[in-house]
């Protein structure tokens, strides 16, 4: 059987170093005394999901923290959520739109409808809401 | 003046605990909303001799908050590629 080594000194061994972090002072002056940078943006675009509940049109966001806009039709809601987000998002940041699926979502009184995506361009069509309530109706018409 | 484009932003999960657990906390969400979507952002390089070269960015997320967010190029020798990681961010005390 071998001999063990016994460790007799820690000098070769250095914690790991912590950054202090700076306070928003110090923050605040780092920034004004370093190299001005001039913030250009390439393109991009953040995701709003539009979904239908209890007769109201809602706008959110995962990429925009507090981010709600809300409507009566979904035209309503989308031209709030545009205009909203147009006074805080970068001119090339452009916005990826998507309606939510919702199963058992009911539109109106008589009929109960399953809203499915692409229903926001569906709906901008007679026609394509005539496909949501009946892809029948909507071959003849 | 220089220009800066923060094309992408990684957060490692260190990271987003650790601006999670300050006082006020920040989310990576909302430090991305300010370096990659706001309008209005002001950014600066610093060249520490501790830390290295890093770029400062301040501005306010959609909800008003003010915050300074510390990133470093991922690749030193080439920072207009476009790629950062985030090292640190606060935001300004109420």
């Amino acid at each position: 059987m071998g001999m063990m080594k016994v460790v007799t000194g820690m000098s070769n061994h250095r914690p790991s170093q912590v950054e202090a972090e700076p306070t928003w002072d110090e923050a605040v002056a780092e920034l004004e005394a370093g190299a001005p940078a001039e913030v250009v943006r390439s393109a991009r675009s953040v995701a709003v999901e539009y979904r239908y509940s209890d007769g109201v049109w809602r706008a959110t966001s995962p990429d925009i923290v507090g981010f709600v806009a809300t409507g009566q039709t979904f035209a309503e809601v989308k031209t709030h959520a545009r205009e909203d987000l147009a006074s805080y998002l970068d001119a090339a940041v452009s916005i990826d739109e998507r309606c939510v699926q919702q199963a058992g979502v009911t539109l109106g009184v008589s009929r109960k409808v399953v809203i499915f995506e692409g229903l926001a361009e569906s709906l901008a069509s007679a026609s394509g809401f005539l496909a949501v309530l009946s892809p029948s109706r909507a071959t003849r018409a | 003046m220089a220009k800066v484009d923060v094309a992408v932003l990684l957060i490692d999960p260190s990271i987003e605990a650790k601006i999670n657990a300050k006082d006020p906390p920040l989310t990576g969400v909302e430090v991305r909303e300010v370096v990659i979507y706001a309008q209005d952002a002001e950014a600066s390089w610093s060249d520490d001799p501790e830390h290295g070269l890093r770029l400062v960015v301040r501005g306010k997320t959609y909800a008003g908050r003010e915050l300074v967010a510390y990133l470093m190029p991922l690749n030193e020798h080439d920072p207009g590629e476009g790629t950062f990681k985030l090292k640190t961010a606060m935001a300004k005390p109420a």
